[in-house]
């Protein structure tokens, strides 16, 4: 029994420690190259600034735009029931599964068809252009919004927008004071997550837009980039923005998540 | 007393379940308890009526005026749902006050604010930011001033009381009944409890399997539940087939009528005689027990081994029955009291 117990609790802290420890070999590979004083040199080259700050501003502009298809679409698979409800569900989680490649690709072939070229010609250059970096991080920071606040809004119980409605509320209105800022804690969360998944996109982002030295190159591009050419300082120092980045994303959400376990009015919750 | 809500003809439909020709009628400053069994329809109905659900045939009407196509936040009605769908995220002040806000009221509301939360005694909880830390009372009484405060035409109440316990729920019952008579609110009552919809309504109406099987002032359904599932619903006991009814001889046949099938005694009109005091020709049962049930006695009766009745008795007619346990006794009952049943399958 006790030998049983044993084995149990070693093969626990056993799978733990090799997953630590893998994660922190590549941090400790990180920072240890060249003591670390390189790459933090290579942040002020030029073209390392271009790519954080391209990043920064298709993953925010991707992310913020994909918040205002994701609040409404979430809203109705959460709160509705209707037929091919399972296949949309399904069909928008398709970004999530596939790889980035793929997305990238079919983003490609999209452009080529009749209304995409026409679309191209005449209102946004897409393909090979910075439109382009923002459309495929859009693609997948939605799927992952949807599905944040898709479980965000099935966690507040419907009766209270109800109730609003009957207190005087109008649907924007009930939508305004009671559903969003009972799902804050979602809305931040996806938000985060999404823009954590657009900043860090290699193959959707280099199929459509390419990897065009200083003016296409996010971040991951940047790295590819760099590496290819050896400069390994430049790309290293890319790598460990892109883990801070990645760390503070998700000690954010862990951080809100935990908080709006404890504040969202859950479906029973009412009766002591 | 002008009719405020008339349902019409109503039918609505929630997956496989049907609510059928719906007609009731709740009077200004009434109020209607719809009583029925679990899985009967009340919530279908309250849902319904004000608006939640679309009805499939017939028509709502609130104010003589035909509300089907009115939006909830058009309709000047308040709910109170079972679990009072307190907002989590504000204070007990804004939860109260959420109504006034909406409906943009502004003039003389502190006053009424302060006056309605004096009445249900939450003056204290008014600084209170989080409402999950509430009890059952508290909170149910902040939910009745969030409903109040924005003065409804109508208050939908789903079971608002069912998850209290016995002594806040009377307490409950009795500050909303007398904030019922002070403020003249029209009231809709859901419940499966018949004593919290005895205590607060004039009228109910029973529902069962999707039908109102009965409608009425209490004291009419009470005195006369028409079916036997009614009966059975409102806890009669002694129900029996008129045939068997006839051959105890306890009255004469005055209550034969066309479809009546079955009778009810209500236990506390049963008489129980010592056989040296019995009336003529009173039958005869075996005293099998004597329950103490509060201040009354429950008394077990048995006729012919087969028939089993009970009898409600003061606890100075069971003192005085009491030599006789598991002896013969004699029982009566005035004719007046003998209530007549139709079989559901046959008034149907």
């Amino acid at each position: 029994m006790k030998i049983g117990r044993n084995l149990f609790g070693l093969c626990l802290v056993a799978g733990l420690g090799v997953a630590v420890t893998l994660m922190l070999a590549m941090l400790a590979a990180q920072v240890g190259y060249a003591g670390g004083r390189e790459p933090i040199a290579a942040l002020g080259q030029r073209d390392v600034q271009h790519a954080i700050r391209l990043s920064v501003v298709c993953a925010t502009i991707a992310a913020m735009l994909a918040m205002v298809v994701a609040i409404p679409s979430a809203y109705v698979l959460a709160r509705y029931r209707f037929p091919g409800h399972t296949l949309i569900d399904a069909l928008l989680d398709i970004p999530i599964i596939i790889s980035p490649v793929a997305i990238g690709m079919t983003l490609l072939l999209m452009f080529r068809t009749v209304p995409g070229s026409w679309v191209q010609e005449n209102l946004i250059q897409f393909v090979f252009a910075v439109p382009g970096i923002i459309l495929a991080q859009f693609i997948l920071a939605l799927a992952l919004q949807i599905r944040v606040m898709k479980a965000s809004f099935e966690e507040i119980n419907p009766r209270l927008e109800q109730v609003a409605r009957y207190l005087g509320c109008g649907p924007w209105s009930a939508m305004w004071r009671v559903t969003l800022p009972l799902a804050k804690p979602g809305l931040i969360a996806a938000f985060v997550l999404g823009w954590g998944r657009a900043i860090g996109d290699y193959g959707a982002t280099v199929t459509i837009a390419g990897s065009v030295k200083g003016k296409t190159d996010t971040i991951p591009i940047a790295i590819f980039l760099n590496w290819s050419a050896v400069r390994i300082e430049a790309a290293v120092a890319l790598v460990m923005v892109l883990t801070a980045i990645a760390l503070l994303v998700l000690l954010t959400v862990r951080v809100i998540v935990g908080r709006g376990t404890r504040s969202v009015g859950g479906w029973g919750g009412a009766h002591d | 007393m002008a009719r405020m809500i008339e349902v019409r003809g109503l039918w609505a439909k929630y997956g496989e379940f049907t609510l059928r020709e719906v007609n009731l009628d709740l009077h200004e400053g009434g109020c209607l308890a719809i009583l029925g069994p679990s899985g009967a329809g009340k919530t279908l109905l309250l849902e319904t009526v004000m608006g939640a659900s679309r009805p499939t045939r017939g028509c709502v009407m609130l104010d003589g005026r035909n509300i089907n196509h009115l939006p909830p936040e058009a309709r000047q009605i308040a709910y109170i749902p079972q679990d009072l769908a307190l907002f989590p995220h504000l204070s007990v002040r804004d939860n109260i006050t959420f109504g006034l806000r909406s409906r943009a009221v502004r003039r003389g509301a502190d006053d009424e604010i302060d006056q309605l939360v004096a009445m249900l005694g939450i003056e204290h909880l008014m600084h209170r930011r989080n409402v999950a830390t509430l009890s059952g009372g508290e909170k149910q009484r902040v939910a009745l001033a969030r409903a109040l405060i924005v003065q409804p035409r109508v208050l939908f109440l789903d079971e608002p009381f069912a998850a209290l316990d016995a002594a806040t729920r009377s307490d409950l019952l009795r500050a909303m009944r007398d904030l019922r008579k002070s403020m003249g609110t029209t009231v809709f009552l859901v419940t499966h409890e018949l004593d919290e919809a005895c205590f607060l309504a004039d009228n109910i109406a029973i529902i069962m399997n999707g039908r109102i099987a009965i409608s009425g002032t209490k004291d009419d359904v009470m005195r006369q539940p028409r079916t036997t599932s009614v009966a059975r619903f409102l806890n009669l006991r002694n129900i029996l087939p008129i045939e068997v009814f006839d051959s105890m001889g306890l009255c004469g046949r005055e209550h034969h009528s066309n479809g009546v099938t079955h009778i009810a005694l209500r236990p506390e009109d049963m008489v129980i005689h010592l056989l040296n005091e019995s009336p003529v020709g009173a039958p005869r049962a075996v005293l099998n027990d004597l329950i103490p049930l509060g201040n009354r006695v429950v008394a077990e009766l048995m006729i012919d081994d087969k028939l089993r009745l009970e009898a409600s008795l003061s606890q100075a007619c069971a003192a005085a029955i009491k030599p006789a346990l598991h002896r013969e006794v004699a029982v009566s009952i005035s004719s007046d009291r003998v209530i007549p049943l139709a079989n559901d399958a046959v008034s149907a």
